[in-house]
């Protein structure tokens, strides 16, 4: 027997997504190709999820979808009950100041021209209703909120003279210049050295204890996903197909391109070949048939051909997408 | 190390230091000794700026806008600074080649791959097109691509493709030496994993020896029969690729640091202890070890004078704190 998610679902959502489908022009041929195809999936109030796929999964579209930077071609976004999957202008900045993004390259995402202090004075600005003083102020406080320290030296430094770790502290800084409720992270370590990996990821779990923040962290690294996220949803070809409190789906994945992943990751000691039968890219088309990962399945069955299985409960926190767990 | 079975080296570092032009001139590797045996896959763990990169072109004679101010690097004996122009051409491909880290610009985009190969097979070996077309094709299968793949553009490639054709072409001519500078980054997880696991088994049957560049631990770690690890333009440390990731084993401060710094898979909870501060400032280094600003153990002696690589136990390691307390244990034990 099924379990109704309603029964189980986690107690203060702050977005609720509901069968969320956005689509970009094939670039061969005809048609279309679904990044994201028919996705549901909750945030609770602070609380930080982990969306873990490798390129080709949907997961930089499905964040950037959910601050509203791309818009749906069909689906809802419920944030805090209301649907923003449509909106647009006045409407659309106004969720812009509850959900922001942080990019993967701290490289690219600052500008170059202007100091540390002009970039995050500007949203500061716009955003929060503060006048000259009170800017200096608000911007140094950010400063001190990521941790980059004296405040007042770095605000007049440039983006080359910072490291990257210091690059990616700014951009966290800015997103945070419009007081949000929300932030999705993009990969926001993995063009880190790691000797700062560790100090980025504190930073995001202090953002998410003090501010309350709720979080959607997108990674390839299974490993930081488990540690920063009490969820972890795994992505393949536009669609989940597992999704569990991370400690579980890391330590028993049920889904085979789960195992696959995992089996794959640098550290996890798995030695012999690896569980699938072919390295093809992932079949993006919006009309595809049967399941997402069946050509490179170990398991793939007869029914996988015809049928997409949907993402089903198999306990009370555990989803899984695929039909060797379904009756 | 102690090594019983005397293994020929392939490639020599002896006091190799490097400077970039300046004005002033900046010293980014400082004093690097190393060797590498014939057959073995040697990592050389560092992160950015660390000075493994700008090593790895230094072996080639490939530096830009740097110089090679002392030491001496050999490559099968011969050494690869006292080769004229035309003998250095010869010797690279033959006998040491590189993978590059992007492997989109190391191909060119307007020629075939198949007449990169010929085009690189031609130029150092006296063979016909259609001999040099056929050892391409058995170059690709060793790296699992298909036989049409030789007609195609490099974008029609995806990125896993384009490295293995990388691969294919560094092996091309059966180098004694290939250097690998970050050979998987920016691939995905498991693309990463079957191109690692494709260079170990090439590397188990034809016995390349390779230098394996990488920032990412555990990776190198999983393939390594040694590992060297560089901070700030030094090796710090050479260990056993199996004790490299091991917490529990004797490391330098720093490689504890990078073994405790990301979450690990194996284990009951995922921790990560980052290391405070950021590497030194090549151009202004403190008098002394070069960690000593972000080391949890550092000792008065350590802001004195700089530690020499020794070994202790089954590595080799610069650093007071760890040679000291192996000297205690030692005098304990003896006494």
């Amino acid at each position: 027997m099924a379990w109704d998610p309603r029964e189980v679902s986690t107690p203060s959502v702050l977005l609720d997504v509901q069968d969320l489908v956005v689509r970009f022009p094939a670039k061969r041929g005809k048609g279309w190709i679904a990044p994201v195809n028919h996705v549901s999936l909750t945030v609770g109030h602070r609380e930080t999820i982990a969306l873990v796929g490798e390129s080709g999964s949907g997961k930089t579209t499905l964040g950037r979808t959910l601050v509203r930077l791309l818009k749906p071609h069909a689906g809802h976004i419920f944030y805090q009950g209301q649907d923003v999957a449509q909106w647009t202008g006045r409407q659309l900045s106004a969720y812009h100041r509850s959900a922001q993004l942080i990019f993967q390259d701290p490289y690219g995402s600052l500008n170059p021209v202007h100091t540390i202090g002009t970039q995050l004075a500007l949203p500061v600005r716009l955003h929060r209703p503060a006048k000259g003083a009170d800017v200096t102020a608000e911007v140094e406080a950010l400063l001190q909120d990521v941790g980059l320290t004296p405040a007042a030296e770095m605000r007049d430094k440039y983006p080359h003279e910072l490291s990257g770790g210091q690059r990616q502290r700014v951009a966290i800084a800015r997103a945070l210049a419009v007081n949000p409720e929300f932030i999705v992270a993009d990969e926001p370590i993995s063009m880190l050295d790691v000797s700062i990996r560790a100090g980025i990821l504190h930073l995001l779990q202090k953002l998410n204890r003090d501010l309350g923040l709720s979080m959607v962290y997108i990674t390839h690294d299974l490993a930081s996903a488990w540690y920063i996220a009490q969820r972890i949803l795994v992505m393949y070809a536009g669609v989940i197909v597992e999704a569990g409190p991370s400690r579980d789906v890391v330590k028993q994945p049920q889904h085979p391109y789960t195992q696959l992943l995992l089996a794959a990751s640098p550290g996890a000691q798995f030695s012999g070949p690896l569980p699938e039968r072919s390295t093809r890219p992932p079949n993006l088309a919006i009309d595809r048939v049967g399941c997402a990962f069946q050509d490179r399945c170990p398991h793939v069955m007869e029914r996988c051909r015809r049928e997409t299985p949907a993402l089903r409960h198999t306990d009370a926190s555990r989803e899984v997408a695929c039909f060797l767990h379904s009756d | 190390m102690s090594e019983s079975v005397p293994n020929d080296v392939v490639l020599s570092l002896r006091h190799v230091t490097i400077a970039y032009n300046g004005p002033p001139p900046v010293t980014v590797v400082r004093d690097v000794s190393l060797d590498v045996y014939s057959g073995e896959i040697l990592g050389l763990i560092g992160e950015s700026g660390s000075g493994k990169s700008t090593l790895a072109y230094a072996i080639m004679r490939i530096l830009k806008n740097g110089t090679m101010t002392s030491g001496a690097i050999t490559v099968n004996g011969r050494n690869v600074y006292g080769m004229s122009a035309e003998e250095l051409r010869r010797f690279r491909w033959r006998e040491m080649a590189m993978v590059f880290q992007t492997a989109m610009n190391a191909l060119n985009p307007v020629l075939t791959v198949g007449e990169q190969m010929v085009d690189t097979l031609q130029s150092h070996l006296s063979l016909g097109r259609r001999e040099a077309r056929a050892r391409a094709l058995e170059l690709l299968s060793l790296v699992r691509l298909d036989a049409s793949v030789l007609d195609s553009y490099p974008h029609e490639l995806s990125g896993g493709m384009r490295q293995r054709v990388v691969i294919a072409i560094a092996i091309a001519l059966n180098p004694r030496l290939v250097i690998m500078d970050e050979p998987t980054t920016g691939l995905d997880v498991v693309v990463q994993r079957t191109i690692l696991d494709e260079i170990v088994d090439i590397q188990r049957r034809h016995h390349y020896t390779i230098l394996f560049i990488s920032h990412d631990f555990p990776l190198v770690s999983s393939i390594a029969d040694r590992v060297a690890v560089m901070y700030a333009g030094q090796i710090v440390e050479i260990s056993e690729g199996r004790a490299i990731q091991d917490v529990g084993h004797v490391h330098h401060p720093y490689t504890q640091g990078l073994i405790r710094a990301v979450p690990q898979l194996i284990g009951d909870e995922p921790t990560a202890i980052g290391i405070p501060g950021n590497p030194p400032d090549p151009r202004n280094l403190p008098v002394g070890c070069a960690y000593q600003d972000r080391c949890p153990l550092v000792q008065p002696i350590c802001r004195r004078e700089g530690p020499q690589l020794t070994p202790v136990g089954d590595i080799v390691v610069a650093c007071h704190v760890v040679q000291q307390e192996e000297a205690n244990v030692h005098g304990l034990g003896s006494s």
